[in-house]
């Protein structure tokens, strides 16, 4: 079965916050990578959900491009389609103050994340694209 | 030294082999400065992976979760 990168509106949108190191080919080369050879250091599943046939699997991945380190979210429907939730940069962490504040801010951020890529997902059509398919191969 | 120093110390001095015992020490001389980072890392890391997995969960997230598995449903059964 084909595989299918899908870019949402939203997603294009936190891409663009990391446009100076990340673009979306870098996005598909990244996961080409990632369906070679699996799980690097620092990626895992954050989640699996099943709903009967369908099977709905959230991994954090990495991304590193020349010296610029990321890491992005990304829903995997099926296995088949490679759904990107959020992007950050992996730098900048040191020393801040990982307070209570600082966690809720986090939670929030992806809360919004998700509903909004999903949403995206949810709506698209050809009439009204919301999203960019690319082949993963 | 704290306890719970104390038994990461012992554990290591059991569980590593002599070299790797000099390896780690090495590796905590040489980072002694940087390990405070090198926590905080480690902590922001894993902040982001207990809210990114709070945030499936959540409700609004799963109530849309599921309208993606009826589309799914809907579509293969046409």
């Amino acid at each position: 079965m084909a595989k299918h990168l899908l870019l949402t509106l939203s997603f294009q949108k936190y891409l663009k916050k990391v446009r100076r190191h990340f673009s979306e080919e870098d996005i598909q080369t990244n996961l080409k990578e990632f369906l070679r050879i699996g799980f690097r250091k620092g990626e895992n599943t954050l989640k699996t959900i099943k709903y009967g046939n369908l099977t709905i699997k959230v991994v954090k991945l990495r991304i590193r491009v020349y010296r610029a380190v990321g890491r992005y979210i990304v829903g995997i429907i099926n296995d088949q389609e490679y759904l990107p939730i959020f992007i950050d940069l992996k730098t900048g962490f040191y020393g801040q103050n990982l307070s209570f504040a600082y966690e809720k801010r986090v939670a929030k951020m992806l809360e919004n994340a998700f509903q909004s890529v999903l949403r995206d997902y949810l709506d698209h059509t050809e009439e009204h694209p919301k999203l960019t398919v690319y082949e993963l191969g | 030294m704290t306890k719970l120093f104390q038994e990461a110390m012992t554990k290591a001095s059991t569980e590593l082999t002599p070299k790797d015992q000099d390896r780690f020490a090495q590796f905590l001389l040489a980072n002694s400065g940087r390990l405070h980072d090198l926590i905080d890392d480690v902590v922001e890391e894993f902040i982001f992976e207990k809210q990114a997995i709070a945030a499936i969960e959540s409700e609004p997230v799963q109530r849309l979760l599921n309208q993606i598995a009826e589309k799914h449903r809907a579509k293969y059964t046409k």
